[in-house]
């Protein structure tokens, strides 16, 4: 178990050297970059994928995937910001927003999990439908909220830092205890590393699927508020596409398809490294178009090198092994 | 009743497109025409790129460039096809074509990505590359020799049919009567066991890719023909289009199963399905919903399918 | 060859001295400035950020023009603004792609001190958060009512009419069709009969016609919020012989429409002068920075083009 996890951080360093090197770059190459201001920013954005990335992660572990997480945030972003608006209480219009996420989470799961319908096609299907939602809930307008509690989630500080910073943190931290710790996490490693396995040692799979996607449901109902409260205001069109961003963070940092391999902690060094790439591009005065192709190109070359990496290591564990 | 079901679970995409058809004809004045424009016009487009998708669906991976090689191998050659080296503006489309597919093969074997970020890097880079390339600029006003190949017709048959079937046809046999085929089948299926059966699963895998883009490039060529202008945005909604005719088609996201001709009838629901939403005179508002429960009822249907075939079996 | 280089300097040297000496609002000279557009793919806004450079050479000002990745992404221009303010930029031009949304970001730029030149779109300011010092009018909300008045006075105000919206629930699909459903109820037999989303795109919209022209056979006007789809409309209704039976409109005035304008398909498009909206919000820029007081609305030339008028725009 412990050599296990010894070179699961192995399989990060390199990514870590990586955004190590792309940070003293930024820092010296593009204006502005190294500053309280900026990087409490990059923090804050950072932070916001990672919420919806960790979700994703869980998902991707057992070898199954999300489509949905986009719409979703924008789901709840338009559910949240639409409740206000009828005057309702904050609390519960934040609920409404995380249980629009809950909901769709459940029918992901239970396509996936019940019905047994392939994963890519089932959740291909409630982005379609989530967005659908969304799009019908406005009736296709901006919901501008008026609600100074929104806008302090999406903006405001506690002793200097975001509000979304001191909250990401405390989930990812519950995140990755549910993930490393609990006998929920391993089920989810194991069913991702062989569901017949899993489910011939007597786990449920079905339920360790609803659990899954309807947590991957929430956090990214969570990162959809925030995005609410950033701009303090519901747009129907706030998460499109976000789910690419989300699919690839988790896979730059080294958790990939096939499942029960990877982690969370893999997850947020991909993170920072699109967010300081995102952020230093734009800073050095790059065209939207250069962004475009720089972007493509730092996500293959970082998956490339990561699969290398493992190539490398799978044949050297072989040859230890005399195989 | 056993018969009925089974027949009904069968047939069930026929039936299903039959049932559309029936809906968006009783509420148009001038049905005849409306099926035309879908047959003869919408479809082959549509169709054209999503072989691509679903051959390389087939081989267990799937394609998210489709939009932007299509985007970036029609403005090269428009800088061609607008002075008039309209062969060799369209030879260096489908090069191109092969060339960026021939990419994403290379990244997928070689680099050993997965395709669904291999193919989402690349398009990137290639959307890109077509921005910096035009730098806002649009190519129109094409000489009508160019135009013809999507504008014409012949026996009063749009030369889009014949495109897209001619396509269908090479595709078919291909597929269906070569080694070839039955190789990309099979790697699809199981890669592992393929390769020691003795096939070259890396060659197959790059030659799906590198048709999946010069089908791109050619549905991406016809449209720069039907509307006489060549720009950078051409096809950000490729990709997503074709992977749902592909799944309504019925060909599987595990690879190895179903085939283009799945895909004929997967974009045909798809397109009589938008246009019943819009004679029927639904909010678009309404579009993107309607459009996701399709995909997951037609799932569903599959595996009942599949479920009941095995029941019958048993 | 060196000499050619000596009197190559010489001259940039005087351009420089001239130009600066020469410049209108000395206070400006030096200054850094950010203008934050919608999108930089697009030809149109690509001209734009051509017009915003073209000014800051003129008055001596640094200039940096950046857009979102993804086109009229709200988040991504909350971001650039934040960039902005990590770079200290003496003023920010702002062409928000979300008029509700960016507010929370206009607050920070007020507290910062960063002065804010509103431009094209409105900074929604109804909270008294989001002040800025001049908004360069170009919105919208006027185009589609000017397109929307030619084509129904091309249509002698009465017959069926459609909208072709960009994707739904984006800021310019609101203000566009509420421009032109405004315009279309003042003409009582002027029908509003539908609203279809065709993302901003020619083949999206010329598909979309094709099953409108079908849906309505009695279709009079097409309205469009931008050029794209309007040119995928001529197309559909050329191919059905309707042309001249049918007026279409669309919004920008980009090369290409203006040519088709010319050969009598198009009806109408709106010259948003994208050019000069940004040259006038950047000497709105100096002139604020120069100490002078700028009034709440500059208004840009909107053009109608038409048959009649297409000649003058396309030497431009």
């Amino acid at each position: 178990m412990k050599s296990n996890k010894y070179s699961r951080y192995r399989e990060i360093t390199g990514l870590l050297a990586g955004v190590a090197v792309l940070f003293v770059f930024m820092s010296f190459a593009a204006e502005g970059f190294f500053g309280w201001y900026n990087l409490h920013n990059v923090l804050k954005d950072l932070l916001i994928l990672m919420v919806v990335a960790s979700g994703m992660t869980l998902v991707i572990l057992l070898g199954k995937i999300d489509m949905s997480a986009g719409s979703v945030m924008s789901l709840a972003s338009i559910v949240t910001t639409l409740l206000l608006s009828y005057g309702i209480n904050i609390v519960f219009a934040l609920l409404g927003g995380l249980l629009a996420g809950a909901i769709i989470g459940l029918l992901n799961g239970y396509l996936v999990g019940v019905l047994n319908l392939n994963h890519f096609v089932a959740t291909f299907a409630t982005m379609s439908i989530a967005k659908g939602l969304a799009l019908v809930a406005c009736n296709g307008d901006i919901i501008s909220s008026d609600s100074d509690v929104l806008l302090f989630i999406g903006t405001g500080k506690i002793f200097g830092l975001f509000f979304i910073v001191w909250f990401s943190a405390i989930l990812l931290i519950i995140m990755f205890f549910l993930s490393t710790k609990t006998k929920f996490g391993y089920k989810i490693y194991s069913i991702g590393g062989s569901e017949q396995v899993a489910r011939l040692s007597g786990i449920k799979t079905a339920n360790v699927y609803l659990v899954t996607y309807v947590i991957a449901g929430v956090l990214a109902a969570v990162g959809g508020i925030f995005m609410a409260g950033k701009a303090n205001s519901g747009n129907a069109t706030i998460g499109d596409g976000y789910e690419f961003s989300v699919i690839a963070t988790v896979l730059i940092g080294g958790t990939p398809f096939e499942g029960g391999k990877g982690g969370l902690l893999g997850t947020l060094i991909g993170a920072m490294f699109l967010a300081i790439l995102k952020n230093g591009l734009s800073m050095l005065g790059f065209t939207p178009a250069w962004q475009y192709a720089l972007i493509g190109l730092a996500i293959l070359i970082a998956i490339v090198g990561d699969v290398s990496i493992n190539e490398r290591r799978k044949a050297e564990e072989k040859r230890r092994v005399g195989l | 009743m056993k018969r009925i079901v089974g027949f009904a679970l069968n047939y069930y995409k026929i039936i299903l497109l039959l049932a559309i058809l029936a809906v968006s004809s009783s509420v148009t004045q001038d049905p005849l025409q409306n099926i035309k424009n879908m047959i003869m016009i919408q479809a082959p487009f549509v169709m054209i790129y999503s072989f691509g998708m679903t051959l390389a669906v087939i081989t267990g991976g799937l394609d998210l460039s489709l939009g932007s090689i299509a985007a970036f191998s029609t403005c090269a050659a428009a800088f061609l096809i607008i002075k008039d080296q309209i062969f060799i503006g369209i030879a260096a489309c489908l090069l191109i074509g092969a060339g960026l597919g021939l990419l994403n093969g290379l990244l997928i074997t070689k680099a050993k990505v997965n395709p669904f970020i291999a193919t989402y890097g690349m398009d990137w880079v290639i959307r890109g590359a077509v921005y910096i390339m035009m730098g806002g600029a649009m190519i129109y006003h094409f000489s009508s020799d160019f135009k013809i190949i999507a504008d014409g017709s012949f026996l009063g048959i749009s030369n889009l049919v014949y495109i897209a079937l001619a396509i269908l046809a090479i595709l078919m046999f291909v597929f269906q009567k070569t080694v070839f085929g039955r190789n990309v089948y099979s790697t699809g299926a199981n890669i592992k066991v393929s390769r020691l059966t003795g096939v070259n699963t890396d060659l197959v895998i790059v030659v799906v890719y590198m048709i999946s883009g010069v089908l791109a490039s050619t549905s991406g060529l016809l449209y720069v023909a039907r509307l006489d202008c060549a720009e950078a945005f051409l096809g950000k909604n490729f990709g997503l289009q074709a992977l749902a005719a592909t799944l309504i088609g019925g060909t599987s996201l595990q690879g190895g199963k179903g085939g283009v001709g799945n895909t004929v009838i997967g974009v045909l629901i798809m397109v009589f399905l938008m246009n019943c939403l819009n004679v029927l005179k639904v909010s678009t508002l309404w579009q993107d919903a309607v459009f996701g429960l399709v995909i997951v009822v037609s799932a569903l249907l599959e595996m009942a399918k599949q479920r009941y075939a095995n029941y019958l079996q048993l | 060859m060196k000499k050619a280089f000596v009197v190559f300097l010489v001259v940039l040297f005087s351009i420089s001295v001239f130009g600066v000496s020469a410049a209108p609002y000395p206070g400006a000279v030096g200054k850094k400035a950010t203008l934050i557009l919608k999108d930089l793919t697009n030809p149109v806004w690509i001209q734009a950020a051509e017009g915003a450079k073209a000014a800051a050479k003129d008055f001596g000002m640094q200039i940096e023009v950046v857009a979102p990745i993804v086109s009229n992404n709200n988040d991504e221009q909350i971001q650039l603004v934040q960039q902005a303010i990590a770079k200290r930029k003496d003023i920010l031009i702002l062409t928000p792609a979300d008029s509700k949304g960016i507010v929370p970001a206009v607050t920070e730029l007020n507290k910062a001190k960063i002065p804010v030149i509103n431009l094209n779109t409105k900074i929604n300011n109804e909270s008294g958060r989001a002040n800025s010092e001049t908004f360069v009018v170009a919105d919208n909300i006027t185009c589609a009512t000017l397109c929307a008045t030619e084509l129904a006075r091309l249509a002698n105000g009465s017959g069926e009419a459609i909208i072709l919206q960009g994707p739904s629930g984006g800021q310019v699909t609101i203000d566009l069709t509420k421009g032109a459903e405004d315009t279309f109820a003042k003409y009582p037999n002027i029908k509003l009969v539908d609203k279809k989303e065709a993302k901003f795109d020619r083949a999206t919209g010329y598909k979309v016609t094709q099953d409108m022209l079908i849906t309505y056979p009695n279709l009079k006007i097409i309205f469009s919020c931008n050029d794209e789809m309007a040119l995928g409309a001529v197309k559909a209704v050329e191919e059905v012989g309707k042309l001249g039976k049918i007026f279409i409109g669309g919004i920008d005035g980009n090369k290409d429409a203006m040519a088709s304008i010319k050969e009598g398909k198009l009806n109408v498009t709106v010259f948003k002068n994208f050019w000069l909206q940004a040259y006038t919000a950047v000497e709105a820029a100096a002139k604020f920075l120069d100490g002078q007081k700028l009034p709440a609305l500059i208004p840009v030339d909107l053009g109608i083009v038409t048959k009649e008028n297409v000649e003058k725009y396309l030497a431009m």
